[in-house]
């Protein structure tokens, strides 16, 4: 059965075809031949019936007057019938009164009552003889099946010529309606090879039928439509998507163009605020310089002084600007750095011979821009510069502390601290006539910080200002 | 009856058989010769068939015995028999006037000087005449008696059967040797 699954339908088309018409003719061959069978010996028994009545009418007068010779004779007539073996007519005591041919041996006993019955090669049939109601006798015949066997032999070779010539038939008349039934298939089958193999998407099945194959056929066309506009809606979105890739490279480029660009133009405003920074610490270094040479030509000490303190101030700023060129971030400085710079470079300008004074400065990790770190600078210039003029007259054991810490993340604190002198208790910052605590003063509001002073035990300023964002 | 089949009893019965001479199985065996008669003309009415109106008016079939009766009681049994539906009637008697119309006359061979006078007597009538005597169908009668090979065998006047208004059975004239009447061989 399975063998018979995998057949192609073609042939599965003719098996079935030729088997169920072979299983048919076979059947009604088989009924006929039962049926020629049965009515042959129907035939027959009535034949011979019919031969056993006319003997037996034809004898009643013989069997009556005796006359077993004419009894002969009315059997000898069986000569002509091809179907009887032998006959026996027998009388009324049931001695055999005449039988054919002339001395039959195996003469059977004379029956009883009218009826037949078969043998392998014979038929046996026996009717009474009645003459006016009265049994006078009988006539028993045995008929011959050779005949009825030719018959079924030959009714046989019929039959297989038939099924030949019919098979025949059913085979040519089965394959041109086969082929009506297996063509839409095979074509259809020949068009999925070639959309699987080609991939293409175009080819359709024809439709020969409205049945079901002509379903399948139109379903297997929709589908086919179906995946011929996906595939071109796939091809459009590709090509949209690789038209926005375009664009989007596009795009970036531009922005690297940009990028570039600004960062060219941004390496020019650096370039450009070094080389301003740079001009202004030298035109500052120019004034220090010419407020230098302007003092070298003034005798007065109290001038001198007044020239020196404007230079370290004018120097103080100078410094910061070096420190912002030469600073990665050109915004910022570190305050650390500065400070040591700025205190050494006050150092040298203060300090005389034999003078004993130790400036420590503290500012871990603190880095401002240039609007703090100038008005820091200078205060810081300012304190530390007063504490080096007027601290310490005794010049010895001088110690000058600067600390710029954080205190929260939006304050800082600057302290200047000094062990000398101290101040005179009624300071106030606003009504000094001192110019430079009027700078701090002036420089602190500027920061919009608060200054605290102490003048007890050397100088101590507090200063508290926001930390700009 | 089932004393019959003890031991014994066979020798009462051959005792008997010698006593009577004849025996019934002796008889079935080897029929004497009006024994054999009385049979064929009880078949004869089996194949003639005789007029209507001879028949319709009566379910009896008259068979007449004219002369001595040579059939002592072998022609009488067949009376309890019944011919095509009749009922046998069996009549002998020796002169001519005193038989009732008969179908069937069987003519004993006694009667042969008287049978001139008998056939003018029938002449006409649907009578079956039978008799026993050389040239009985030429002279005048129906069916003859003979003895051929030693078997009983019979002649028949098939003209002067149809003359008297008989038909007979075809079965019954093959079986017979056909005869004519004396004077009507001259003629032919």
């Amino acid at each position: 059965m399975n063998s018979f699954r995998n057949l192609s339908i073609k042939s599965k088309l003719t098996t079935t075809i030729m088997v169920s018409s072979s299983i048919a003719l076979l059947l009604s061959s088989g009924a006929l031949a039962a049926y020629g069978w049965m009515a042959n010996g129907q035939a027959l028994v009535r034949h011979i019936d019919t031969i056993a009545e006319m003997i037996g009418l034809n004898s009643t007068a013989a069997l009556a007057f005796d006359s077993a010779e004419d009894a002969q004779e009315t059997l000898s007539a069986l000569r002509a019938e091809k179907h009887v073996v032998s006959a026996w007519v027998y009388d009324e005591s049931g001695s055999v009164f005449a039988s054919y041919p002339e001395m039959s041996a195996d003469t059977p006993e004379r029956p009883t009552e009218s009826g037949h019955f078969f043998t392998e090669n014979h038929l046996h049939l026996f009717r009474l003889i009645e003459l006016d109601e009265q049994t006078i006798g009988a006539v028993y015949i045995k008929g011959d099946l050779k005949e009825r066997q030719n018959q079924l032999l030959s009714f046989a070779g019929i039959v297989a010529l038939t099924i030949c010539l019919s098979l025949s038939a059913t085979f040519l008349i089965g394959t041109a309606l086969r082929d009506q039934i297996s063509a839409p298939l095979l074509d259809l089958t020949g068009k999925m090879r070639m959309v699987s193999n080609e991939k293409d998407y175009q080819v359709r099945a024809l439709k020969y039928s409205q049945d079901e194959v002509g379903e399948l056929i139109d379903g297997f066309n929709d589908m086919l439509e179906q995946i011929q506009d996906r595939d071109l809606a796939l091809l459009n979105a590709r090509d949209d998507v690789e038209q926005k890739a375009d664009e989007l490279q596009v795009e970036l480029a531009e922005r690297h163009r940009i990028e570039a660009q600004i960062k060219g133009s941004l390496e020019e405003k650096e370039v450009l605020l070094k080389e301003i920074h740079h001009r202004v610490k030298n035109n500052l270094q120019v004034i220090s310089s010419l407020l230098d040479l302007q003092a070298s030509n003034i005798s007065d000490q109290h001038t001198v002084s007044m020239f020196r303190d404007s230079q370290n101030r004018v120097n103080s700023m100078g410094l910061i600007h070096e420190r912002l060129y030469q600073a990665e971030d050109l915004a910022r400085i570190d305050f650390a750095d500065y400070l040591k710079e700025l205190t050494a470079n006050l150092r040298y300008s203060y300090v005389r011979d034999g003078m004993e004074v130790q400036i420590d400065t503290v500012a871990d990790s603190i880095y401002l821009d240039v609007d703090t770190s100038i008005p820091c600078g200078l205060i810081i210039n300012e304190l530390v510069s007063n504490s080096l003029k007027y601290a310490f007259p005794e010049r010895k054991n001088g110690l000058i502390r600067i600390e710029l810490n954080k205190i929260t993340d939006s304050q800082l604190e600057l302290l200047v601290r000094d062990n000398g002198i101290g101040l005179p208790e009624d300071i106030d910052l606003r009504k000094t006539t001192s110019l430079g605590l009027k700078l701090v003063h002036t420089l602190t509001r500027q920061l919009r910080g608060k200054i605290d002073v102490e003048g007890q035990g050397g100088a101590q300023f507090k200063i508290r200002f926001p930390l700009r964002a | 009856m089932e004393r019959i089949k003890r031991p014994f009893r066979p020798l009462g019965i051959i005792a008997l058989l010698l006593f009577f001479g004849e025996s019934p199985y002796a008889e079935a065996q080897q029929p004497s010769e009006y024994q054999v008669k009385a049979a064929f003309l009880y078949n004869f009415a089996n194949f003639v068939e005789w007029p209507e109106e001879t028949l319709s008016d009566t379910t009896t079939l008259v068979i007449g015995v004219l002369g001595k009766d040579p059939f002592e009681a072998a022609l009488t049994r067949f009376e309890k028999q019944k011919v095509k539906g009749r009922s046998l009637r069996i009549v002998q008697s020796e002169r001519l006037q005193d038989l009732p119309f008969c179908h069937m006359l069987f003519i004993n061979s006694t009667e042969e000087k008287n049978l001139t006078q008998v056939f003018r007597y029938l002449e006409e009538k649907p009578t079956l005449t039978v008799g026993e005597v050389e040239q009985f169908a030429r002279r005048g009668g129906i069916i003859n008696f003979v003895i051929k090979d030693k078997k009983v065998r019979f002649e028949i006047n098939r003209a002067k059967a149809i003359e008297s208004g008989l038909k007979l059975s075809s079965k019954l004239l093959k079986l017979a040797t056909i005869v004519e009447d004396e004077k009507d061989k001259g003629k032919r």
